[in-house]
């Protein structure tokens, strides 16, 4: 497709995205340059109604489409987002265990089409467990909903084309996080010219939590250890729910088994609901070592009362705690989503 | 069948309520034995059976099993005595002996109950053990299951009293039905996303196949 028709689809879009709503009195629609296939590869979500007291979660797939010379290196990200998202996040599709792509409803998405699965498996991480984390923001407040970021100069992340995706998008209009219009997400990929560094990525996520009414502010820690080698962290961000109070990311040695000092901490966030990516970084990690990273929570009285929090609660303990769990309202989340180069494998630690 | 972790848990749990409640309403210390004596304490695990808490024994297996998102980790810890089993912090690390380096840890709250044998026991295998991460793991130089690590376990009172353990373990992947997704995820060429890895029949390495073979 040619770019001027290209933009001419995506304006309109865009008007009948303005047209549309009810509730759209004071907002501004986000609206991302669509990208012809020599710059890149653009995303755009349709638009979806978030009802009160919704939590939606749905899985889009697409493969990255052919590339003249088999592989798209992309060197700056946008990642669009409506007020009211609590995350979008972009994976490699690995083993399909339980979310398949070929099952999802077919769906046009600006750029490529492909698939999508609302809900249903798409809650459960352990059916992307083993598949590797490629971008993601937690931005989509009213003034700044799209989130720009340029990698460091010489690095990129690598495509193949043909190479399948999920990019995943997480709405809620509930107590803790309210969603004032419609819920829609959008990515730019845009291909990178002389970039000859990787990108990795590491996500790490604290799978047994719990934070209860009885018992003293917990706080959990792990350390995730990289591969052999030097490895500049580029870019971080940490995410929990509303009972989190500090998400601390500090560098660690690989050798001590106490919290590290605060000056090696690099990066540390006390905002729940738009964590800001730290990027920029450039920061060495300790050959050897890797990341200590800590989730410091408090307890609080959800709002819709405790029989929802209790039932999800694998222990049965009746004490409103809240455990590992991708629902914002009733349970919590204690991940890394951190970016480092050069590349030696994509990292999990869970 | 086996129950899932957290329903075998919740029994030991509920127990624990009774026994000891370290909230607002409950005493702010819960002592087991003589907190004037230095804290003892001895290193546990929780098997893949899903049965009791058990003693750990330098050199034996420890059981691999999967968590709720995946991956595999080791549920370790300490029973111990001389303490206050309210609002401990629990460490536990698994460490290369041959590079020191410290290939998984975790760090988490942790309450022990008394028993009629005098020393505290964990109130919930499920949380008061560490859940220790440790396949897949990008740093571990040779497959985590089948070979020997040193595990280190330190409990802390929040007074800064506190007592250490270390002994060798050798991670095993504990059920029949994770064995080949776990032997996959520990395999040291394990790539997240990729294929599993192959490796070499005992005694294969570097022996070219026989004529004919």
């Amino acid at each position: 497709m040619v770019r001027a028709s290209v933009l001419a689809a995506a304006v309109a879009a865009v008007g009948l995205v303005a047209a549309c709503g009810d509730n759209l009195s004071g907002f501004e629609p986000w609206y991302l340059e669509p990208l012809t296939a020599d710059e890149g590869v653009w995303v755009r979500t349709p638009e979806f109604e978030v009802a009160a007291g919704a939590e939606l979660q749905d899985c889009y797939f697409f493969e990255v489409p052919p590339q003249a010379a088999d592989t798209l290196w992309v060197d700056r990200f946008a990642l669009a987002l409506n007020p009211g998202s609590h995350h979008l996040n972009l994976f490699r599709v690995g083993t399909v265990v339980g979310l398949d792509p070929a099952a999802g409803e077919p769906v046009e998405l600006g750029g490529v089409a492909g698939t999508v699965i609302r809900g249903g498996p798409c809650w459960n991480s352990a059916n992307w467990a083993t598949w590797p984390l490629v971008a993601n923001s937690q931005q989509s407040s009213v003034e700044s909903p799209v989130y720009e970021w340029r990698l460091p100069d010489d690095v990129a992340t690598r495509f193949t084309a043909g190479e399948r995706l999920m990019l995943q998008v997480h709405y809620v209009n509930a107590s803790t996080q309210e969603t004032p219009f419609r819920g829609r997400a959008g990515v730019n990929l845009h291909r990178s010219r002389d970039d000859t560094i990787e990108m990795g990525t590491l996500f790490a996520t604290q799978q047994n939590i719990r934070i209860c009414r009885s018992t003293p502010p917990p706080t959990f820690s792990g350390t995730c250890s990289m591969p052999d080698g030097n490895h500049w962290v580029a870019a971080v961000n940490g995410h929990f729910h509303s009972r989190g109070r500090r998400f601390s990311v500090y560098a660690w040695d690989g050798q001590s088994t106490t919290r590290p000092p605060d000056a090696d901490r690099f990066y540390v966030s006390d905002d729940w609901a738009e964590p800001e990516m730290a990027n920029g970084l450039e920061l060495l990690l300790p050959r050897g070592g890797g990341i200590w990273w800590t989730c410091e929570y408090r307890w609080r009285e959800p709002e819709l009362g405790c029989a929802e929090v209790d039932a999800r609660d694998p222990l049965q303990a009746n004490d409103c705690c809240y455990t590992f769990g991708p629902i914002v309202e009733t349970s919590e989340h204690c991940n890394v989503f951190l970016y480092y180069y050069p590349r030696t494998e994509d990292i999990a630690c869970f | 069948m086996l129950l899932s972790r957290p329903g075998r848990g919740a029994a030991l749990l509920a127990a624990g309520a009774v026994a000891v409640a370290c909230g607002d309403d409950a005493p702010t210390s819960c002592p087991i034995g003589d907190r004037a004596l230095p804290i003892e304490v001895v290193a546990v695990h929780w098997p893949a059976d899903g049965g009791a808490v058990v003693e750990l024994v330098d050199g034996g297996a420890v059981d691999l099993v999967r968590p709720l998102q995946g991956g595999k980790v080791i549920f370790v810890g300490v029973r111990a005595r001389n303490v206050d089993g309210c609002a401990l912090q629990l460490t536990a690390a698994l460490r290369d002996p041959a590079t020191m380096q410290v290939i998984a840890l975790e760090q988490r709250p942790a309450r022990l109950v008394a028993g009629g044998d005098g020393w505290g026991h964990v109130a919930s295998p499920f949380d008061d053990l560490a859940n220790v991460p440790a396949c897949p793991n990008a740093a571990a130089a040779r497959d985590v299951d089948g070979a020997s690590w040193r595990l280190e376990l330190r409990l802390e009172e929040p007074g800064g009293r506190m007592a250490e353990t270390s002994l060798t373990v050798r991670p095993r992947c504990g059920l029949a039905e994770q064995l080949d997704e776990c032997e996959c995820e520990c395999d040291s060429d394990y790539e997240l996303g990729g294929a599993c890895p192959t490796d070499p029949e005992p005694g294969d390495a570097g022996v070219a196949p026989r004529p004919g073979a």
